[in-house]
């Protein structure tokens, strides 16, 4: 079959699967995945359009959810909003609560209402602009529980294409690479030194790599996408080990309590401006599916269209085994039906190598991220450096296993099935 | 026992299913080694067939890492 033939298929069929996606009704996930942060301005926890809700979670004590709802009153700016506490269950709010609802700008004390009888407060906005509300249940008997959430008087406007942090570095890796390689491959002596040398070190190492597993002509074929798929692997996962990454960004300040001075405020960071495009699923997801589509194309255009699907739908198996009922071979038709199913599980583990896939890169540098932090916060001196190694390795094995697996599928979809006749 | 503790409780014993996988890994990097030891030449067909064979074999502990992160996120 002509290679054309084959990616006009190709491309057919992703176009149906697309647009059939498009139009199908898919509700919302119930799973939220960890997509990147939108680096808008102003990135608040709840929109105010009407309704504002904050949460209260208490440090102790037996409450367990109070829900704070406000009420809008329409008016023109400034705006008046009604605050009142309630809780998840009623039998947890306690019945001679003392709220207090203290309101900033910027750390700075902008407003402070007493509620006693838990009916609600009214406050008044003074301008336009960011606050921070903050709910305090005085209860002795019950415990404390406090509140923080964001409530902003005007609506931001939506950007007509959202950046996130994670796509921020993913540019930034592919700067990085064009440079590498740009700079290092300026001068082309025969005899390569410096720069030169280690760009052609890495290409060279890759390519054996590849040829050694598939051969000379498939090693060919399949050195470019197995090398993009690795450099940018890798490159995203060390790159997130830099300093600046996942510590800039914009945040708010937090009291709390220290073992041995006292109360202190900190700034913490809750939207950081770089952040490793690893960790955020749909990456993964988008090389995955690079991925598939090339291994499928490779296949169907090393084999031809029915030489491949043959290898997945085994019609031929099952007519075997029905002739072989019938020549006195009863087996045969079992063999022909186990086969059929066979073929139409390795057809569904095509698909599920997508997820398989994703979830395996995603997985491991979002562990590796979380580890990074929870060891910072145990001992911030020196004990983290252990594990920059660790990740460093981490990274490194992502990245092979990932481009590896690429060429072993693609190895496997190229290889001519053998049919055994007996 | 309320809804969120069992949710984190199920994600926790999902992980368990981690354990299969990793002695299915563990077997084969030894055969790998064996092979290897045996005839160090064969060194190229010897890696990729065990980097394919490792992969299957982890995309099983992927479910159970998928059942996890459905439990404790959502």
């Amino acid at each position: 079959m002509p290679k054309i033939g084959c990616f006009g298929i190709i491309i057919v069929v992703i176009a149906v699967v697309v647009v059939g996606i498009l139009f199908l009704p898919v509700p919302s996930p119930a799973v939220h995945l960890p997509a990147g942060n939108l680096l808008t301005a102003e990135t608040p926890a709840h929109f105010y359009d009407g309704q504002v809700e904050l949460e209260i979670h208490p440090h102790a004590g037996d409450i367990a959810d109070v829900i704070a709802e406000a009420e809008a009153v329409e008016a023109e700016h400034p705006e008046v909003v009604h605050f009142h506490a309630v809780a998840d269950k009623p039998d947890d709010l306690p019945a001679h609560g003392v709220y207090e609802w203290a309101f900033y700008v910027d750390e700075e004390l902008v407003g402070s209402l007493i509620d006693e009888h838990g009916h609600g407060v009214e406050f008044e906005f003074p301008e336009e602009g960011r606050y921070t509300v903050q709910a305090t249940l005085w209860e002795e008997a019950v415990g404390e529980g406090e509140a923080f959430a964001r409530v902003m008087t005007h609506m931001p406007e939506k950007s007509a294409f959202p950046i996130t942090n994670t796509m921020l570095t993913s540019w930034i890796t592919v700067i990085v690479l064009l440079l590498l390689f740009g700079i290092g491959m300026r001068k082309r002596k025969l005899i390569p030194s410096g720069l030169q040398n280690v760009c052609e070190l890495i290409i060279e190492s890759l390519v054996n790599f590849v040829e050694g597993a598939a051969g000379r002509e498939n090693g060919r074929r399949f050195f470019p996408i197995f090398a993009t798929i690795f450099l940018f692997v890798i490159t995203n996962a060390w790159l997130a080990l830099v300093p600046i990454f996942n510590c800039i960004g914009w945040g708010h300040t937090v009291a709390f309590d220290t073992l041995f001075t006292g109360e202190s405020e900190g700034f913490v960071v809750t939207t950081t401006l770089f952040r490793s495009a690893n960790t955020d699923v749909n990456l993964p997801l988008a090389i995955a599916i690079m991925s598939f589509i090339f291994v499928e194309f490779w296949g169907l255009s090393a084999l031809g269209f029915r030489h491949y699907m043959g290898k997945f739908i085994k019609i031929g198996a099952l007519v075997h085994g029905i002739k072989g009922v019938f020549k006195g071979k009863p087996m045969d038709l079992v063999i022909g039906i186990i086969e059929t199913f066979v073929g139409m599980i390795e057809l569904l583990l095509e698909f599920v190598r997508i997820v398989s896939f994703t979830f395996r890169l995603f997985g491991n540098m979002t562990a590796g991220e979380v580890l990074l932090m929870v060891m910072f916060f145990l001992i911030p001196l020196g004990w983290p450096v252990i594990f920059y190694g660790l990740e460093v390795l981490v990274g490194f094995i992502q990245a092979i296993v990932f481009a590896g697996l690429t060429l072993g599928f693609a190895m496997i979809a190229v290889a001519p099935h053998e049919e055994e006749h007996e | 026992m309320e809804e969120e503790a069992a949710k984190m409780l199920g994600a926790g014993i999902a992980m368990l299913g981690c354990i299969g996988p990793g002695i299915g890994i563990g077997i084969l990097g030894s055969g790998a080694m064996q092979a290897l030891g045996r005839n160090p030449e064969a060194r190229g067909p010897i890696m990729t067939n065990m980097l394919i064979a490792i992969g299957l074999c982890e995309a099983v502990a992927i479910y159970c890492l998928v059942i996890g992160i459905l439990l404790s996120m959502a």
